[in-house]
């Protein structure tokens, strides 16, 4: 009697233990997830410090920028955006493994080894409040302006603003000499890209 | 309880883990230029052309043919050898993005866009290969009219950036999904450990 009361105990104990277990497993899982969420809903709004990549939410958030060929001065740093209260930085990107390197601290400049001869430039950014976000409220005629490393700055007037779906790399295309092609998520859960063409003006 | 642990850890794995898949996609034909059919969409003599998923520049002759409505085969004849290039391209029904990795894994390049190369609007896969252009390369079909005057349209000879950065996608700017995601799992895990606690 005494025994079977003994292992009919000692299995509620195990089972009771499994679940206390399991109860705590959840929670920090909910803590762990919920943490996540209201990290990167914050980071959309502040620039996040040097902290990276322990927090970064893709591994291609940040950009060596020592595996990009010698700096010119015709390299392009800073992209302003008067109406939209844009003002960031530019850092080279690149694509590796098919996966492009945004940065989470200003404004990403597509740099390959494609051949630039009569191409303009590529510019990316997430649509974070504190990034391209308010890009998106762009329209046609406004003027946007890129300083260079040598202290020249050039004026672009905006020539055409529309959206494209994430695969439509033909859109590319479009960034021709004297071109600039700047681009960011839009649309529910990100579902599309909006893309600002600007014209250089003389 | 078992049920709804056993569910959150299924939709999960689904959520995270890309599952394999097989299809049943057989290669396309292939086309020679050697004996080229079909009529010709773009006949060059000389010029600089582009090849597709390949940045370098080539100089030489260029011609196209229309084998079908799916089918599109490109002669390229360098100036100043006979060591041609062949691109057999071969316009998807679908976006099938394993289909696409199988052919990707076969050798082929997969084009989201034939617009920037002259042809329609829809993704391609195109694969190259050597042949030898000595002499050949004409002949066949009836030539469609199209002006070399418009050399960006015209396949060959244009080379489309998206083609050849190796990606198939714009960037991935936004981090809506995410953000969406984990919040999901956080009050699914906080209701799971909620139910434990009350058992």
């Amino acid at each position: 009697m005494r025994i079977n009361w003994l292992k009919s105990s000692t299995k509620r104990t195990d089972t009771s233990l499994q679940r206390q277990l399991l109860t705590i497993l959840f929670c920090f899982l909910s803590g762990f997830f919920l943490f996540k969420a209201g990290f990167l809903t914050i980071q959309h709004f502040i620039v996040a410090p040097n902290i990276e990549p322990v927090f970064a939410f893709t591994q291609n958030d940040e950009v060596d920028l020592a595996t990009f060929p010698q700096q010119s001065g015709k390299d392009p740093i800073q992209l302003q955006i008067p109406n939209h209260q844009i003002d960031l930085p530019v850092i080279p990107s690149s694509i590796i493994n098919g996966e492009w390197q945004v940065t989470t601290k200003g404004v990403s400049l597509l740099s390959s080894n494609i051949d630039s001869t009569n191409r303009g430039l590529i510019l990316f950014g997430h649509d974070w409040p504190i990034l391209l976000g308010q890009m998106r409220q762009a329209k046609i005629g406004e003027t946007f302006f890129l300083e260079y490393r040598d202290g020249s700055q050039e004026k672009y007037l905006i020539t055409s603003v529309f959206s494209v779906t994430p695969n439509q790399l033909d859109v590319l295309d479009l960034a021709k000499q004297h071109t600039v092609l700047i681009y960011t998520c839009s649309g529910f859960m990100d579902n599309t890209r909006f893309v600002v063409l600007g014209q250089l003006q003389e | 309880m078992i049920k709804l642990i056993l569910f959150f850890i299924v939709l999960f794995t689904l959520l995270h883990i890309t599952a394999t898949q097989s299809y049943a996609v057989s290669e396309p034909s292939l086309f020679s230029c050697r004996s080229p059919i079909g009529s010709t969409l773009a006949n060059f003599n000389e010029g600089t052309h582009g090849i597709a998923g390949d940045s370098a520049t080539y100089t030489g002759s260029d011609r196209v043919y229309k084998i079908d409505s799916d089918h599109v085969v490109q002669c390229f004849c360098p100036s100043d050898s006979n060591d041609g290039i062949q691109s057999n391209w071969f316009k998807l029904s679908d976006n099938n993005q394993n289909a696409i990795a199988y052919y990707q894994k076969l050798g082929w390049i997969y084009v989201p866009s034939g617009k920037a190369w002259g042809l329609d609007d829809a993704a391609y896969i195109v694969k190259n290969e050597s042949y030898s252009c000595h002499g050949d390369a004409g002949g066949g079909g009836s030539t469609l009219g199209i002006s070399s005057s418009d050399p960006g349209k015209i396949l060959g000879k244009s080379r489309s950036i998206g083609s050849i950065l190796g990606t198939d996608t714009l960037a991935a700017t936004g981090n809506d999904k995410m953000i969406a995601l984990y919040v999901f799992f956080g009050f699914s895990s906080a209701l799971i450990a909620y139910k434990l606690a009350q058992e």
